[in-house]
């Protein structure tokens, strides 16, 4: 399998622990994000979801993984690092991205983990859309350091 | 002149009604010149160009970055993967 991708099946958080498994490795963490029941509007109200929906720039968004991929293997002493992310309708419950790290230590597993989910949430050209029941809208997202990368 | 493809997603794709635009620039264009012209040519896109960052050939892009013929920039509102 590949270590990086976007796809709309869905995700196997098994195969990608499977897949950074190492012999040098006595750490794997894997982090699931999961479609959650409930979302807050902009006045902090909470209210059901029905489902979520993800667009994604497929091609940037495999070449942001590997970018990600990259920059972690180099900050961090890990063996191994994967990661999917979900496009199209995901049901509450499943799983919209996976993660997996594996690391001699589990210190360096944990941090390198939340690293990458980190880099996603800033950086993957990814988009939510949460459906209601009266409505459906995308999620106010991450659009970088003020003035920095905009036109 | 050169001519750009413009790729639009998410709440930029809707404002547009389309995933993407052919448009035509002068030769000196900048990313920031792109979303000038995009702002004028289609006023409905305004508010999420305000928010959204640049990609050309699937890198983030600043303004000040120059186009060329056949390029392909993406219009990217604030992203919420994850």
């Amino acid at each position: 399998m590949e270590p990086f991708g976007v796809t709309a099946e869905p995700l196997d958080v098994q195969a990608l622990a499977a897949f950074i498994a190492d012999s040098g490795a006595g750490a794997i963490v894997t982090f699931l994000g999961v479609s959650r029941e409930s979302s807050n509007d902009a006045n902090q109200v909470e209210r059901p979801v029905e489902t979520l929906w993800y667009e994604a720039y497929g091609p940037m968004a495999l070449r942001k993984l590997r970018e990600i991929g990259a920059e972690t293997t180099s900050r961090f002493d890990i063996r191994g690092v994967a990661c999917w992310h979900r496009t199209g309708e995901v049901a509450i419950g499943e799983a919209s991205v996976a993660i997996a790290v594996s690391a001699p230590h589990r210190g360096d597993a944990f941090d390198a983990c939340r690293f990458v989910i980190e880099q996603i949430k800033t950086s993957l050209p990814v988009w939510k859309r949460e459906r209601f029941a009266d409505g459906e809208e995308w999620v106010e997202g991450y659009g970088g350091e003020a003035g920095s990368a905009r036109a | 002149m050169i001519t750009i493809e413009v790729l639009l997603f998410a709440a930029a794709r809707e404002a547009a009604g389309a995933g993407s635009i052919r448009v035509e620039l002068p030769d000196d264009a900048t990313v920031g010149d792109a979303f000038a012209h995009l702002r004028v040519a289609h006023p409905a896109l305004g508010p999420v160009l305000g928010a959204s960052r640049a990609a050309v050939d699937e890198e983030f892009a600043p303004p000040s970055r120059s186009l060329s013929n056949g390029d392909t920039m993406a219009v990217l509102p604030p992203v919420s993967g994850g």
